[in-house]
């Protein structure tokens, strides 16, 4: 009987992020069969940052990152042997001052805009976007599959530039008389208890069929 | 005469009038503006411009048909628009793409803005035609576009210095913990850290003390010490480096076996440590040579004097009231060493290995005029009761083989191999022993086992703490894990092949076989003879077991197949066994 809560609380624990994230969905597709060697796979994430803990993060200034890399196997010999791979982050942020989210892609040492959003949804669209990485099967024959896997997580604020952010977004309708010092000290609180319990990665995995490459 | 040179050079200018007409019926390249940036000014224009009362404003896909004539300008934002009519104005299209028919026509210009432009070689544009390459960012305003400014790039900037925030230059104090254990408690260290980039490559210098927590932080010798380092490294990534550290600091024995934050989980949370502790103070010089990440060689030369430690009484979450094993007496004295450490790493991946090598090889040579030896089995080595020297030289290996062997399943091996090469018999520091957790799971730690004891090579008799006193090491230990795959919401994918929430947890079955051995027998005359000989296969200790892994926390049991009255181990592991 003593176990029940403790069995009740491990429940709790382990359903309250499934369920928040019970939407999310990374998903690899091939190209047309004819065009396996021409053309990348597309990847798209939907809701990956749909989850209630990481929004407010998001929303309290800490910069999501989400890191992508698509690796392609070989799948001919004993063991699978790993032919190339594409990496690249997107990185959400929100600015409390502007009430905007920001969206830009990272691919090596070039950023691609991906647009700012007044409304969250707006910027979880944009982000589930498919995207083809520059990642291409190698012509001639044999068996192949792609992986692609996604780490979302909440950067750490170390800048001082973050830490005013922060602050600011905080604090800021403490100053203006919008919100009790109080209230906003304990919701700053709440996000680094937040910040330090969990809110640090989520990891997806998705891969495509075994083909072969014409 | 003159009437007729006048009239031919009026039909000239006709002709090449009505030329420059009939070539007017394509677009013009040299008013052409091709930017692959959009400035926030550019953007307030194309903002003005869409804000203009127009003839025809749309925020969906639209095509005018050649046989429609639009009279005045046409908007589009968000959507593609088709041309093969007549524009008697200009065309704005915020973030869509454009497509102009054979014999189209624009009067105006044409300002287009995160979006290509297809067929304006065979149309007619009047003005100048202005694409912008960069997604416009704006805000509506009732039906009014308003240009905000674009924070990506800074976004993006700020990311790149992220990513390289530990490769930045800094000055900084460093707090920081260390590895709970039952010698120290939690040593916390504090110190200034520095690191400049220079044109030929980073300098780093670092000086921490130690200050440990055992017997409530009270301040006193045994709970202070330091670890300080300077290194110059000549180049990024590749490069020789030079270094020299200097310390007073409690040094594990044996830390391959498990992974830091394990034992000080364990200890912080069981009152169970699984390692032994010894002090080193001195300093070491080194010359390294690294390729990457992925590639190390490391030549080092110290001097130190290594004391034993005492286990003391620090705080546990649970069990507090225990005992804690002790910590066993080491050798004591003053050592020069030199060593050489090969590291060489092609893992696809550090945390989540699939594929690739993970090699760790270190030989090292330690002299010593004047040790004294700490407690030891006598078949363990000789027995001196007044210091003695030490002269001797030992390797290690630890060699991984990552392979994947579909795309969900995977089987890994690793070999571990260390021990004497040569010398004099090694001091307790440098000594094996298998059993627990990190190389034999379905054996106890430090489990003395009954007849020849190949874990820790002890007598059968127990000393204080049960050291490692095994003078070589072979252990093989190898695993099939396989994905789980974790449909609790939603379905496969178009293809059938993709999964929704992906839990990373695996099954695993492994199997582990190895054993410790002393070189230096005692032979029926009391004398000590080499007995370097690899011992048989059937003597070595074995085990196989299963495990559920998620990644960071994996769960095992495990079963002797040596010793079947051994009973059944349960361990946790953070991160994957090995």
């Amino acid at each position: 009987m003593r176990r029940s809560p403790l069995i009740a609380f491990l429940v709790l624990l382990l359903a309250a992020p499934l369920a928040a994230q019970r939407d999310a969905r990374l998903e690899i597709s091939l190209p047309a069969a004819s065009e396996l060697t021409r053309r990348a796979p597309t990847v798209s994430a939907q809701n990956v940052l749909g989850d209630r803990r990481l929004e407010e993060l998001l929303h309290s200034g800490f910069p999501a990152r989400l890191h992508y890399k698509v690796e392609l196997w070989s799948a001919d010999g004993v063991f699978d042997a790993l032919k190339s791979e594409a990496e690249w982050d997107v990185i959400v942020r929100y600015n409390p001052l502007e009430r905007r989210y920001t969206a830009a892609r990272i691919v090596q040492e070039h950023a691609a805009p991906l647009g700012s959003y007044a409304s969250f949804d707006s910027v979880q669209a944009t982000v589930a976007r498919p995207y083809r990485p520059s990642i291409r099967l190698p012509s001639g024959s044999g068996r192949h599959y792609y992986i692609v896997m996604l780490d979302v997580e909440m950067l750490s604020v170390n800048d001082i530039d973050e830490v005013e952010r922060w602050l600011r977004g905080e604090l800021s309708p403490a100053v203006r008389g919008e919100r009790s010092a109080g209230t906003a000290l304990s919701r700053g609180a709440k996000t680094l208890v937040t910040r330090l319990l969990g809110g640090r990665s989520q990891h997806y995995e998705a891969r495509t069929r075994v083909f072969r490459g014409s | 005469m003159r009437t007729i040179i006048f009239a031919c050079c009026g039909l000239l200018l006709c002709m090449a009038t009505a030329g420059a007409q009939v070539a007017d019926t394509t677009h013009r390249a040299d008013t052409t503006h091709r930017a692959d940036t959009l400035s926030y000014d550019d953007a307030a224009e194309v903002a003005y411009l869409y804000n203009l009362p127009a003839a025809l404003r749309a925020t969906r896909d639209l095509t005018v048909p050649a046989s429609q004539t639009v009279d005045g300008d046409l908007s589009v934002l968000e959507a593609s628009l088709t041309v093969a009519g007549h524009v008697t104005g200009r065309v704005v299209v915020i973030n869509g793409d454009v497509t102009l028919a054979p014999g189209a026509r624009i009067d105006g210009e044409l300002v287009v803005t995160g979006g290509q432009v297809h067929g304006a070689d065979s149309a007619s544009v009047g003005g100048a035609l202005k694409l912008y390459r960069p997604i416009m960012m704006y805000r509506m305003e009732g039906d009014r576009v308003v240009a905000v400014r674009d924070e990506s790039r800074s976004v993006a900037n700020w990311f790149r210095r992220w990513k390289r925030r530990h490769e930045r230059s800094m000055s900084r104090i460093k707090f920081k913990g260390g590895t709970y254990n039952r010698v120290e408690g939690m040593p916390v260290l504090f110190g200034p850290s520095i690191r400049s980039n220079n044109p030929l490559g980073p300098l780093r210098v670092e000086a921490l003390g130690i200050y440990r927590s055992a017997d409530g932080f009270e301040w006193k010798a045994d709970n202070l010490g330091y670890t300080t380092n300077a290194e110059m490294q000549f180049g990024y990534g590749r490069g020789v480096a030079v270094g020299v550290d200097a310390f007073d600091m409690v040094q594990a024995v044996e830390p391959w076996q498990l992974r830091d934050s394990e034992i000080g989980l364990a200890s912080f949370f069981l009152r169970r440590d699984y390692r032994d502790y010894y002090n080193r103070k001195g300093w070491r010089g080194y010359l390294a040579f690294r390729e990457g990440s992925s590639l190390s060689l490391t030549l080092g030369y110290a001097k130190e004097r290594w004391q034993p430690r005492a286990a003391r009484d620090p705080f546990t979450l649970f069990r507090n009231s225990a005992d804690w094993r002790t910590n066993p007496t080491m050798d004591a004295g003053r050592f020069e060493l030199v060593d050489a450490t090969l590291s060489y790493d092609t893992r696809n991946n550090v945390d989540n290995p699939w594929t690739g090598w993970l090699i760790v090889a270190n030989v090292e040579h330690g002299w010593s005029p004047e040790v004294v030896l700490g407690p030891a089995a006598p078949v363990a080595r000789p027995d001196a009761s007044s210091p003695t020297s030490l002269d001797y030289t030992r390797g290690f290996l630890d060699a991984r083989r990552y392979n994947r062997i579909s795309p969900q399943s995977q089987l890994n091996l690793r070999l571990v191999l260390g021990g004497w090469l040569g010398g004099d018999p090694l001091p307790l520091q440098r000594r094996f022993s298998l059993g627990g957790a990190g190389s034999l799971p379905g054996y106890d730690f430090r489990d003395i086992t009954s007849g020849e004891d190949v874990l820790t090579c002890s007598d059968g008799g127990a000393l204080p703490g049960s050291p490692a006193q095994c003078e070589r090491v072979a252990l093989l230990q190898a695993e099939y894990r396989g994905n789980l795959r974790f449909h609790l919401f939603g379905g496969a994918g178009a293809e059938g092949w993709n999964w929704s929430f992906y839990h990373p947890l695996q099954w695993v079955v492994f199997a582990d076989a190895g054993r410790g051995w002393l070189l230096h027998e005692r032979g029926s005359d009391g004398a000590l003879r080499n007995a370097s000989a690899f011992p048989s296969l059937d003597t070595f200790k074995s085990d196989i077991g299963i495990g559920l892994d998620a990644e960071v926390l994996g769960v095992f049991i495990a079963k002797s197949l040596t010793d079947a009255s051994n009973p059944i181990n349960f361990s946790v592991r953070l991160r994957h066994r090995f």
